[in-house]
């Protein structure tokens, strides 16, 4: 029998293939090595025989941690409910801590922390939705939680972020580091009590303390400095610092402020006398209830995180939301004023209303009812009226709709026709067929080009008289030829937007025909080409025999 | 605004809202099958009031102006209806685009309307104290303010989420009667005012 971490209890124990030791249950990795059992005796140097332990299948340890890791990443990525399929996400995440281990960052480290971290930054890399992020923060709060029954709603608390945020600004200034701590905790303090921190980010209420904080003890920061560290937008932390400069507790100096809360948190509070008798809400339903329904830790802890619910200011979402009733308030008397012009339209009014509450509160859905309705088949037509008599279109109007329609959804129907023409081609072998044929087509077609290009190149090179005119009047029949080439190239171009119409089949066939015509077009240049290439030569033998 | 009307028009029933306060209905979702298959783009292209993007989204879009309500109108037949305030007004609506497309020539029924989800809100106009909620009943909510600046309240019966602000303001969702919505607000009211702000 041995601990299992994940049981939470003895198990039995069993060693695979002589590998690590294993949980029999859950199968967890429990040891990662295995020393041999059987005595090995070995005589050193001086003559004497001892007794060595030998290791079965070493390997190095830092292989053994890099394994460890990955289980533990594992287990952490099931635990969370992160995917079963999201393997990647361990693998990213055994890469950082793999590059951590290079930099010795694990030494004087949790490695559970390092590797929470390294999964949240796999998760951050990957770019897993934020929302299933924050739903894991949830399941994490909630398994810490049930597991370990802590108090996982002091997550909430700003007064958590004080210590990691004045680190990371006050770097150089120890001293005045506790101070701007104790000033921040107190500002924070102040804040809960007039409702400044329910509902907002703590992170951005305990940079805005921060701020002011440093600021009273001479160390200046600008807010983009706070913003940085905190990771909050500077328009966040300047409404947080108007919200507090409107209450009691910003005008009060340091030394004040520091004053009035040791004060405040000594008073002692007593139990709501409305509150129910008897009943405790909170998990410990066997304690004494002490007051809001709950037993005297949980009211403390409740009392230290909220800043309670007596005194202090209106909250300011609270406060906006009372100025927009005033001034509605406002706004309905001065119509009352003005009531004996419009009293007919107010009277009206009224009447829609009630008809509207009538109608929405005198129905009433249960099944019965439900199944009445399921059964109705026909609608009545006299739920007609103007709206429905207009919507339908006339056909002018259809047919302009029709065509924006089509605009706008052209990449939609082009898409639909090629699916459509790639079903029909696999069906019907005959248009492979003529697919193949028109492929051919086209090559050929490019062989000749080519031919006719080398035969203009040999036309040009032949410098002398004679040959200077039959290259002449070779170059205008060329003309002529790239003349007619423009005028065959253009004409498909001018056939192509018609192929987007369902007659794309007879257009096809057409162009197919086309191109056999083309081909007849060209044998006949072919053969002229020939006769007048067997004349430069014999002209070219004249002049040579000239020179000799 | 129809809150404060029925309150100023009559008093309210408090054998129905012990508390005095009558949730305001904000919109109701409803379906309805109207049992043929239907020509989404014809429909488009006739109808004054619908747009249709297949390659966005694969169901006609249309609106009415009276009661306003957008609904959803599927090629299989299936339509969703949604902004309604009233259960009444939402049947009204659908039975309204099910006779527009009867207009268009499809042999259009109205089959199995049923209401899918009712969403209301109210004001109960004092602040609200969220962490205390989440300290005394930890197992139905969930209050994060770094993700959402509500308290999330997953109320079991009736089967309710209810979104607590701290500004006294409540959004109830989930519900598919209007009983429903009244009897999850009723039940939460006294722990509201339980952690609501005392003037010193």
């Amino acid at each position: 029998m041995v601990w299992c971490k994940h049981c939470a209890k003895n198990v039995p124990k069993i060693r695979p293939f002589d590998g690590g030791l294993a949980c029999d249950l859950c199968g967890r990795i429990l040891e990662n090595f295995n020393f041999s059992t059987d005595v090995t005796f070995v005589k050193n140097a001086a003559g004497q025989v001892c007794n060595i332990v030998t290791s079965v299948g070493n390997s190095s340890s830092r292989d053994r941690r890099r394994r460890k890791a990955i289980d533990e990443l594992r287990n952490l990525k099931d635990a969370l409910g992160i995917g079963d399929e999201r393997d990647d996400v361990v693998d990213m995440a055994a890469v950082f801590y793999e590059a951590a281990m290079d930099q010795n960052f694990t030494k004087g480290r949790r490695a559970e922390l390092v590797q929470s971290s390294c999964l949240y930054l796999a998760c951050s890399y990957l770019r897993v939705s934020v929302y299933e992020l924050g739903s894991v923060y949830l399941q994490l709060c909630e398994m810490l939680y049930l597991v370990q029954n802590k108090n996982y709603e002091e997550l909430v608390d700003p007064s958590i972020f004080i210590p990691r945020f004045t680190n990371s600004l006050l770097k150089g200034a120890h001293a005045k580091a506790k101070d701007v701590a104790n000033t921040a905790k107190n500002i924070i303090s102040s804040m809960k009590r007039d409702w400044i921190q329910t509902g907002r980010k703590p992170s951005g209420i305990c940079g805005a303390a921060i701020y002011m904080a440093a600021l009273s003890h001479g160390i200046m920061y600008s807010r983009a400095d706070i913003a940085k560290v905190v990771h909050m937008c500077e328009a966040t932390i300047t409404k947080r610092l108007n919200e507090f400069a409107n209450t009691e507790a910003g005008s009060l100096t340091v030394d004040e402020l520091d004053e009035s809360e040791e004060i405040l948190r000594k008073e002692t509070f007593t139990p709501r006398p409305n509150s129910d008798k008897g009943v405790v809400n909170c998990k410990h339903k066997d304690l004494k209830r002490f007051g809001y329904g709950l037993c005297k830790s949980c009211h403390d802890d409740f009392i230290i995180i909220s800043g309670g619910v007596v005194g202090g200011s209106d909250p300011p979402a609270y406060q906006r939301a009372e100025k927009e009733r005033m001034e509605k308030a406002a706004r309905e008397e001065n119509e009352g004023g003005i009531g004996n012009l419009n009293h007919d339209e107010q009277v009206n009014v009224s009447k829609r209303a009630k008809k509207c509450s009538e109608k929405g509160e005198g129905e009433t859905y249960g099944g019965e009812r439900h199944a009445e309705y399921s059964d109705e088949s026909d609608i009545c037509s006299d739920d007609d009226d103007s709206e429905v008599e207009h919507v339908l279109l006339g056909e002018d109007e259809t047919r302009l709709k029709t065509t924006a329609w089509n605009l706008q959804n052209k990449d939609y129907l082009e898409e639909q026709a090629e699916k459509e023409a790639a079903l029909k081609a696999a069906n019907c072998p005959e248009d492979a067929r003529n697919l193949v044929e028109a492929s051919k087509a086209a090559v050929a077609n490019s062989r000749k080009e080519k031919r006719r290009k080398r035969a203009e190149e040999a036309k040009n090179a032949p410098p002398s008289a004679t040959a200077t005119e039959a290259s002449y009047t070779e170059t205008q029949r060329v003309n002529q030829h790239h003349v007619l080439d423009e005028l065959l190239d253009t004409s498909p171009t001018q056939k192509k937007p018609r192929t987007e119409t369902v007659t794309e089949k007879k257009k096809e066939e057409h162009e197919i025909v086309e191109d056999e015509e083309d081909e007849e077009d060209y044998a006949a240049p072919h053969a002229d080409e020939n006769f007048y290439e067997d004349e430069v030569e014999e002209e070219e033998n004249g002049y040579d025999f000239g020179l000799y | 605004m129809a809150d404060q009307g029925t309150e100023g028009s009559q008093p309210v029933d408090l054998t129905k809202h012990p508390s005095g306060i009558v949730p305001t209905l904000q919109n109701i979702v409803s379906t309805v099958n109207l049992d043929c298959k239907l020509d989404l783009k014809a429909i488009a292209l006739q109808a004054r009031n619908a747009e249709y993007n297949p390659k966005r989204f694969a169901a006609v879009i249309m609106r009415i102006r009276e009661p306003k309500t957008t609904a959803l109108i599927f090629a299989s037949g299936k339509m969703v209806c949604t902004g309604a305030k009233s259960e009444h007004l939402s049947k009204l609506a659908a039975r309204k685009y099910a006779r527009i497309v009867q207009k268009l020539g499809f042999p259009a029924k109205f089959k199995d309307f049923k209401i899918q989800n009712i969403v209301g809100s109210c004001d109960v106009k004092f602040p609200i104290r969220l962490e205390g909620l989440a300290y005394s009943h930890s197992a139905f909510s969930s209050y994060e303010p770094e993700l959402f600046p509500g308290l999330i309240y997953r109320m079991k019966l009736p089967k309710i989420v209810l979104l607590i602000f701290v500004s006294g303001k409540i959004v109830i969702t989930g519900a598919k009667m209007r009983e429903e919505t009244y009897t999850a607000f009723e039940n939460i009211y006294p722990v509201l005012r339980e952690f609501r702000k005392v003037q010193q």
